[in-house]
C-alpha cells in the first residue's frame, strides 16, 4: 500500500520504531526548530515552497554569476553616490544613532572629522559630531563596506570594483576603504597624529599610485584572486596574507616602473607590511556579488550580515534593503595576553559580508592555520565548513576547497534552513578593545544572533501573505 | 625496566605511567602477546599493592618495580631476552597508539526532516516514505506539516496538538493523498510493519481503520488468534471522527483499503463518532460493502446489528470482541468467545475496581460493567490526570502495580479487573510487577478475611516480543483469572459481582450481556 | 545533558586521562588551588556509558565530537573550562534509594551471571587466561564472604576481605574494587546501613592502595552515589527492567567491570534478603 516501501524518518522517541528493521529507520538528532519558537517554526515551514525554491535558485545564480573586477582607487566623493555634498560620514553595520555608538566607532568618526579638517581638535570634532552637523549613514547604503568601525570619509581613497571594465560605465559598482594595517589605526577608533598622518599619505600617495597602477595593469579579477588565495591557506576574512602577496606580486613591477617612482619604495613597503591589505578588496567583491540578489521577490537568501559594535544586522533578498537587527554582547574568543572578555567590544564591522558570500568562517576548511588565532583544532576548521553546509543553498562554483576534494565553499545562507536546523552562521572575527584606539585584542569565532532570523521570517511571511 | 631469571626463562616488565587503557584492549593485547613465539606468560594490570602481591604469588613480579597504583605494568615471561623485549615493544606501541586518530570528524547526524530524507537517500539508497513524530505537541504540527510537504506519510504519536492544526494537517494530507495518522495516534501496521504500540499479527486480508490504539490492538490480536490476518492497520487519531475533523483521515484510509488488492474485509474501530460524521461514514461503508468488500463498524457501545444481506450493508458491533468476531468470520475464520467460566462463577461481595493501561480497553470494560448494573469504578491509568510527568503505564508497569497492591487493602473492593498489553512499545516484562502486586493484594485481603478476585485479559499474540505464554503463566500462577477477551473479562466481573444496582433473584451469576 | 548533583564543574580542569572502559570516559582533574580541587575528579561521558558519580553526561554525538578535542587538549596540556559543559544541564541525583527487590529478578540476574562466567575459568571476555593476576574469578568468589561478614557485623572478617579485594585484579578499576562498589550498592538498596558502614570503615584507610579512578568511585559509593550503569543493574533487580538486557549492557563495561559490580551486588542482596520476602503461593486460595 505504501509506494516505495517502508522507510521511516523517526523524529522523537526511539521506541516508536522498535518494530521496524533498524536498516529502514533514520533517527533524527532533533531539537526544537526556530530556536524554540513554534510560531516562527510554522512560518518557516509554510514558506518552504516551490516559489521560494525557484526564487532562491534565481538569487543564488545571480550572486554566483558576478565577477567583480578591481578597476581603480578613487576619492570616495568622486565615485560613491550620495556623499558629495555636505558633511557625510559612513560607518559599518546597520544604521545607528550617534548617541548609541560604541567607543571604537565614535573614535573613528572623530578621526574622520579631523582628517576632513571639519574641526581642528578632537574636542571640537566631538562637539561637531554630537551637534548633528555631520550626517552618518551605513556604508552598505552607499554601495560600500568597511572593516571594524568601517568609517569612510569623502576624501578617503576607496577601491572600486565593478561588473564592467571602466569606472562609471554604468555597470554596478561596489566600494571599500583601503586597509591601514594593524595596531593603532582609524578602524579601531584611534585618531592621533600618527593615524591622521597615515590617512593623509594614503589619500595623497597610496591611493593615486594604486589607481595609476591599476589603470596600467588592467582590471584585476577579484574572484580568481581570492580563489587562488583559498588554495594557499587564506579564507578571505581573517587570513589574507596569500591574497595580499599575490596582489602585491602582480602590481609590484608596475609600481616600480611608474615615472616618477620616488614613492614606489614607500608603497611597496606598506603593502609588504600589511598582511590584510587584500581583505578590503575581498569585502568589496563580496558586496558587489551579494547586492545582485537584493529585491528578488520571495527569496530567503541572506544578502548581508554586518555589525556596528552595538547591534548585529541581517538583510534578506526577499525583503530588500530592510535591516533586521539585534543587540549583541561582547565578542568572545582567544585573547592576546593581558586582555580578556571584560575588555572586548561587541562584534564590529562589515567584514561578515565575506561569510555571507561563502568565505571567511565558511571557508575555514581552506585555512586550518587560522585555528591558531580563533581557537580550536584543524579538525574543527573542517567541521566548521561542514556544518555551514547545513544552512546554505549550494556551493560557490568559483571557490573550491582543496581539503574537501575541491568542493565549493558553502554559499548562500538560507533563513529557512537556519531556523529549521538551529545552526547559526559562524563568523571568523577580530575582537576590538571597547575603548577607542587601543586596537585588536583577540580573535574568535562568533555566531550570528538568533533574533535576527526570527525577525526576518516574520517579515518575510508578512510580505508573502500580502503579495 | 627490570629483570629476573627463573629456570631458563626471562621476566621483564614495562611501566606505563598514568596510562588508562581500554581494559578490553588490554586483555586483547595481553593475549596476543602471549601467543607470540617464545612467550610463556603475560600480565597487564594496574600496579596496585594487591596486584603486585598477586603477581608475586605467580612468580610474575620483577625484583624492582617502580610504579604507583595509577601506572599500568606490563609483565612478560619468556624463553629469551630478545623475544621478551620484542614482545614488550610491540605491546607498548599497541598500548600507546594515539587515543583518537588524526582527522576524526564527528558524524553529522541528520537533525531535520529534509536532512533525514537526504540521509536515507545517501546512506541507504532509498527514498524515505514515512515520518514518525513523537516530539512535544508544541512542535509536532510543524514537523508533521514539513513531512507532508516533503511527500511523507506521517505517524503522529504526539498529543496536545490544537484541533485547528489537526484539521489543517489532514486537509493538506488529503490533498496530497498522504496518510496523516494522528495526532494522538500510537498504533499502525503498514505493509506488515508495526509502528508505535502494535502487536505482531499475521499478515492477512482484514484492513483496520482505527481511531483508537488499544482498540486496534485488541481487535487485531483477536483476529490473529482466530487464524486470520491483517492487511493494513491505519490509525487516524482519537479525534478524527469528531465533528470538527469530520472523519477526513478515515475517509482517505478507507479509500486506500478499497484500492488495496490484499484487503477483502474492512473494519473501522472507534468510540461512537459525532452523529453527522457517523451518518456519512455508515453510508460510505454501505457503498463499500455493496461493491464487494464486507465492512464492519466497530463503534464501542452501540447495539450490535447485522445487515439483512451481509454483502450489501454495514455490520455494526458495539464491542471490540464483536468487531473482531465479525471480521474474522467474514474472512473465513469464525471464532467463539468462551464464557463457560462465567456460568459457574462464584459471587463475591465488594465492588469492581478496573485498573487499565489501555484507554479503549477501559472504555469497553466500563460499558459492559455499567450495562450489567454492577457497582464499579473503572480507571484508565494512561489518562493525563494519572500520568502527569510519569511514564505511561504501558511502558512502566510500576504505578499500576502499586494501585493493585493498594486495592488489596481496600475492604470495599471485591474484584479487580485489569488489562495486560503486550507488543512493541509495551514494557519488556509487564507481567511480573502485576503478578507480585496481585499476590501482595490477595495476601492482604486474605489476612483480613476477605476474598479478592483478579480478572483480566492479555492483549497479545504468540509473535509478540514478550512471550504470550510466559506472560499468561506468570499471571495465572499469581491467581489472576485470564479470559479470552477484554469484554469477556468484564462480563465475568459482572457475573461475579454480588452487588448489582438492579436486583437479580434466583439467578446465579449469569447476567445478560449488552 | 545531565550532571551529577554533587559534581563541581569548575573553571579550571586539566584533562587527566581519557579512559576507555568499554565505553569512553574523559576524566578531568581539577587543577590544585582552584575551585573544585577538593571535590575530586570530573568524569565526562556520553549517553551510552551513562552518568558517572561526579560526572557530566552528554548526548553521544556531542561526546564523539568532543573526544578528539579532549585528546588534543591532553597532549597539549591545555586546561579545560568545565563550566561550559554543565551549563543548563539537568541535575541528577545518583543516590540509590531503598527499594524492593524481587526474587524472580534476582534469580534471573544470577542465572545470567553464571552463564557469563563459565566454570572452566575463562573470563567474561571469552579469552583464555593469561597470568593469574588477570583472572577475576578467584576474586569474585570472595564476594559472598564479604557479604556474609558485613551482614553478620563481623568487622575483622570485613577488614580481611576488603584488604584482599582493594586494588586487586584486572581492569582500570580493578575487579576487587568493582565488587566492593557492588556490595555498597546493595547495602544502599536494602537500606542496611550497618553493613554499609562496616564496609566503608574497612575501605577508607586502604583507598591509597588503588588507582585514582577507583578511589573516586569508591568514595562516591561510600557516599551512596553510583553511576547510571549501576542504577541499571538495580533497576533489573527491582524488576523495572529486563535482567537479560541489564546483563548484556553490563558486559560492555570494560572486560569484567560490569559483571564484577553485579557479582558484588547479587552477593550482598542474597545475604541481606529477609525471610518475609519469600512468599509462599500455596497458602493462597484460588478464586473462580
Amino acid at each position: 500500500m505504501i509506494a516505495g516501501g517502508i522507510t521511516v524518518v523517526n523524529v522523537g522517541l526511539p521506541l516508536i520504531v522498535d518494530g521496524v528493521d533498524p536498516n529502514d529507520v533514520v533517527q533524527l538528532d532533533w531539537r526544537p526548530p526556530a530556536f524554540g519558537d513554534p510560531v516562527a517554526a510554522g512560518l518557516s515551514v509554510a514558506l518552504d515552497t516551490e516559489v521560494t525554491r525557484a526564487a532562491n535558485q534565481q538569487a543564488l545564480a545571480a550572486v554566483h554569476a558576478v565577477r567583480p573586477q578591481l578597476l581603480g582607487v578613487r576619492p570616495a566623493r568622486d565615485v560613491m553616490p550620495g556623499i558629495e555634498a555636505g558633511k557625510t560620514l559612513l560607518h559599518a553595520g546597520p544604521p545607528i544613532e550617534i548617541q548609541r555608538m560604541c567607543g571604537p566607532m565614535r573614535g573613528a568618526l572623530i578621526g574622520a572629522i579631523l582628517f576632513e579638517e571639519w574641526a581642528e581638535t578632537p574636542e571640537d570634532a566631538a562637539v561637531l559630531l554630537d551637534s548633528g552637523a555631520v550626517t552618518v549613514a551605513p556604508c552598505h547604503a552607499h554601495g560600500a563596506v568597511g572593516p571594524m568601525a568601517g568609517v569612510v570619509a569623502p576624501s578617503m581613497p576607496v577601491f572600486v570594483v565593478s561588473e564592467g571594465t571602466r569606472i562609471g560605465d554604468g555597470s554596478r559598482q561596489a566600494y571599500a576603504s583601503l586597509n591601514e594595517g594593524l595596531g593603532k589605526v582609524l578602524r579601531f577608533g584611534a585618531y592621533d597624529s600618527e593615524v591622521l598622518g597615515r590617512l593623509r599619505w594614503m589619500r595623497d600617495v597610496l591611493g593615486p599610485v594604486l589607481d595609476q597602477t591599476l589603470a596600467l595593469s588592467g582590471p584585476i579579477d577579484v574572484t580568481s584572486l581570492i580563489a587562488q588565495a583559498l588554495s594557499m591557506g587564506d579564507e578571505g576574512h581573517n587570513r589574507n596574507v596569500a591574497a595580499t602577496s599575490l596582489l602585491t606580486r602582480r602590481l609590484a613591477p608596475i609600481i616600480a616602473g611608474l615615472t616618477p617612482n620616488s614613492t614606489a619604495v614607500d608603497v611597496l613597503t606598506f603593502l609588504a607590511g600589511n598582511d590584510h591589505f587584500a581583505l578590503n578588496i575581498s569585502m568589496a567583491g563580496a558586496k558587489l556579488s551579494m547586492d545582485a540578489a537584493i529585491g528578488i521577490q520571495n527569496s530567503t537568501l541572506v544578502t548581508a550580515m554586518a555589525r556596528n559594535g552595538v547591534e548585529f544586522g541581517l538583510r534578506v533578498a526577499g525583503s530588500g534593503e530592510r535591516w533586521f537587527t539585534a543587540e549583541v554582547g561582547p565578542a568572545d574568543g582567544l585573547f592576546f595576553p593581558g586582555y580578556g572578555p571584560e575588555d572586548a567590544n561587541p562584534d564590529l564591522g562589515d567584514s561578515a559580508i565575506t561569510e555571507t558570500l561563502g568565505l571567511g568562517g565558511f571557508a575555514m576548511a581552506a585555512s586550518p592555520a587560522i585555528t591558531q588565532f580563533v581557537g580550536g583544532t584543524p579538525d574543527d576548521a573542517i567541521d566548521a565548513t561542514t556544518s555551514m553546509r547545513r544552512i546554505t543553498m549550494g556551493q560557490h562554483p568559483a571557490f573550491p576547497l582543496p581539503p574537501m576534494n575541491f568542493a565549493g565553499t558553502p554559499s548562500g545562507i538560507d533563513v529557512l534552513k537556519v531556523l529549521d536546523t538551529g545552526v547559526l552562521p559562524l563568523i571568523n572575527t577580530g575582537i576590538a578593545h571597547k575603548q577607542a584606539g587601543v586596537g585588536q585584542i583577540g580573535a574568535g569565532i562568533v555566531t550570528a544572533p538568533p533574533e535576527v532570523f526570527l525577525s526576518a521570517i516574520r517579515a518575510l511571511a508578512e510580505l508573502r501573505g500580502a503579495g | 625496566m627490570s629483570d629476573t631469571t627463573t629456570m631458563d626463562t626471562v621476566l621483564r616488565a614495562r611501566v606505563l605511567h598514568h596510562l588508562y587503557r581500554d581494559s578490553v584492549a588490554l586483555l586483547r593485547i595481553a593475549s596476543t602477546t602471549e601467543r607470540l613465539d617464545g612467550i610463556v606468560r603475560v600480565g597487564a594490570v594496574m600496579a596496585t599493592p594487591a596486584n603486585a602481591a598477586i603477581l608475586a604469588q605467580s612468580d610474575m613480579l620483577p625484583d624492582t618495580l617502580d610504579a604507583t597504583a595509577d601506572d599500568l605494568v606490563f609483565v612478560v615471561r619468556g624463553y629469551n631476552e630478545q623475544a621478551v623485549e620484542a614482545a614488550l615493544d610491540a605491546a607498548e606501541s599497541a598500548l600507546t597508539v594515539a587515543e583518537t586518530g588524526a582527522g576524526q570528524h564527528a558524524e553529522q547526524l541528520p537533525g531535520t526532516v529534509p536532512e533525514g530524507i537526504a540521509a536515507a537517500a545517501r546512506d541507504n539508497g532509498v527514498a524515505a516514505t514515512i515520518a514518525a513524530v513523537s516530539v512535544p505537541g508544541t512542535y509536532a504540527s510543524v514537523v508533521a506539516e514539513q513531512s507532508l510537504r516533503h511527500g511523507l506519510h506521517v505517524l503522529c504519536f504526539s498529543d496536545n496538538v490544537p484541533i485547528e492544526d489537526e484539521v489543517r494537517l489532514k486537509t493538506v494530507a488529503v490533498e496530497r493523498q498522504l496518510l496523516m495518522m494522528g495526532p494522538d495516534c500510537g498504533t499502525a501496521i503498514l505493509d506488515g510493519v508495526p509502528l508505535g504500540f502494535a502487536n505482531v499479527v499475521r499478515r492477512g486480508n482484514i484492513g483496520i481503520v482505527a481511531a483508537s490504539g488499544t482498540g486496534a490492538q485488541e481487535v487485531s490480536r483477536l483476529i490473529d488468534a482466530a487464524g486470520s490476518g491483517v492487511s493494513q492497520l491505519i490509525g487516524v487519531g482519537g479525534r478524527d471522527l469528531s465533528a470538527d475533523v469530520g472523519g477526513l483521515m478515515t475517509d482517505l484510509a478507507l479509500g486506500f483499503l478499497v484500492e488495496d488488492p490484499e484487503t477483502s474485509v474492512i473494519v473501522v474501530v472507534s468510540k461512537p463518532p459525532a452523529p453527522e460524521v457517523a451518518d456519512r461514514l455508515i453510508k460510505r461503508l454501505s457503498r463499500i460493502a455493496a461493491s464487494g468488500k464486507p465492512t464492519i463498524a466497530c463503534f464501542l457501545g452501540l447495539d450490535d446489528s447485522d445487515p439483512a444481506t451481509p454483502q450489501t450493508q454495514v455490520c455494526i458491533r458495539g464491542t471490540l470482541e464483536g468487531g473482531a468476531m465479525a471480521a474474522a468470520s467474514r474472512d473465513g475464520h469464525p471464532f467463539d468467545v468462551d464464557d463457560a467460566v462465567t456460568a459457574n462463577a462464584l459471587e463475591l461481595p465488594g465492588r469492581i475496581l478496573g485498573l487499565f493501561t489501555g484507554g479503549t480497553l477501559a472504555s469497553e470494560a466500563k460499558l459492559i460493567v455499567q450495562r450489567g448494573g454492577a457497582v464499579a469504578e473503572v480507571l484508565d491509568l494512561g489518562d493525563d490526570q494519572y500520568t502527569a510527568g510519569k511514564p505511561h503505564p504501558m511502558i512502566d508497569p510500576d504505578a499500576r502495580a502499586a494501585r493493585i497492591a493498594a486495592a488489596g487493602e481496600d475492604p470495599s473492593v471485591g474484584i479487580i479487573l485489569i488489562d495486560v498489553v503486550l507488543g512493541f512499545g509495551a514494557a519488556a516484562d509487564p507481567a511480573t510487577p502485576v503478578a507480585d502486586a496481585v499476590r501482595s493484594a490477595r495476601h492482604a485481603a486474605g489476612a483480613d478475611g476477605r476474598r479478592l478476585a483478579v480478572i483480566g485479559s492479555v492483549c497479545g499474540t504468540d509473535g509478540d516480543p514478550q512471550s504470550l505464554s510466559h506472560v499468561r503463566s506468570i499471571l495465572e500462577s499469581a491467581g489472576v483469572t485470564l479470559c479470552q477477551t477484554n469484554a469477556a473479562a468484564a462480563r465475568l466481573a459482572v457475573a461475579m459481582s454480588q452487588q448489582h444496582t438492579t436486583q437479580q433473584h434466583g439467578q446465579h451469576g449469569m447476567e445478560a450481556e449488552a | 545533558m545531565c550532571v551529577d548533583r554533587h559534581a563541581r564543574p569548575g573553571a579550571a580542569f586539566s584533562c587527566a586521562a581519557i579512559v576507555h572502559v568499554g565505553q569512553s570516559a574523559v576524566v578531568l582533574r581539577p587543577v590544585s588551588g582552584t575551585h573544585g580541587a577538593a571535590d575530586g575528579l570530573l568524569v565526562v561521558t556520553g549517553e551510552s556509558a551513562g552518568l558517572m558519580p561526579g560526572g557530566i553526561r552528554m548526548p553521544n554525538a556531542q561526546f564523539s565530537a568532543l573526544l578528539p578535542r579532549f585528546a588534543a587538549l591532553r597532549t597539549r596540556n591545555t586546561l579545560v573550562d568545565a563550566t561550559t559543559f554543565a551549563h543548563s544541564a539537568m541535575e541528577i541525583d545518583l543516590h540509590i534509594r531503598p527499594s524492593k527487590t524481587y526474587r524472580a529478578a534476582l534469580d534471573a540476574l544470577q542465572r545470567g551471571l553464571w552463564a557469563e562466567t563459565c566454570a572452566n575459568g575463562t573470563n567474561a571476555a571469552g579469552t583464555h587466561n593469561t597470568a593469574a593476576v588477570m583472572n577475576p574469578d578467584p576474586l569474585r568468589r570472595q564476594a559472598p564472604l564479604l557479604a556474609a561478614a558485613a551482614t553478620d557485623g563481623a568487622m575483622a572478617q570485613v577488614r580481611r576481605q576488603v584488604g584482599s579485594l582493594i586494588g586487586a585484579g584486572p581492569g582500570t578499576t580493578p575487579t576487587g574494587d568493582d565488587i566492593i562498589v557492588g556490595v555498597l550498592a546493595a547495602c544502599a538498596l536494602v537500606d542496611d546501613r550497618r553493613a554499609g558502614a562496616l564496609v566503608a570503615t574497612a575501605v577508607a584507610p586502604l583507598l591509597a592502595d588503588t588507582t585514582a579512578a577507583s578511589q573516586h568511585y569508591l568514595r562516591a559509593a561510600i557516599d551512596g552515589r553510583f553511576g547510571e550503569h549501576i542504577h541499571e543493574l538495580v533497576s533489573a533487580a527491582t524488576a523495572r527492567s529486563s535482567p537479560a538486557e541489564a546483563i548484556a549492557r553490563a558486559k560492555t563495561w570494560g572486560s569484567s567491570s560490569g559483571l564484577d559490580v553485579l557479582t558484588g551486588l547479587l552477593a550482598m542482596l542474597k545475604a541481606a534478603q529477609p525471610n518475609t520476602e519469600r512468599m509462599d503461593d500455596l497458602s493462597m486460595e484460588r478464586s473462580a
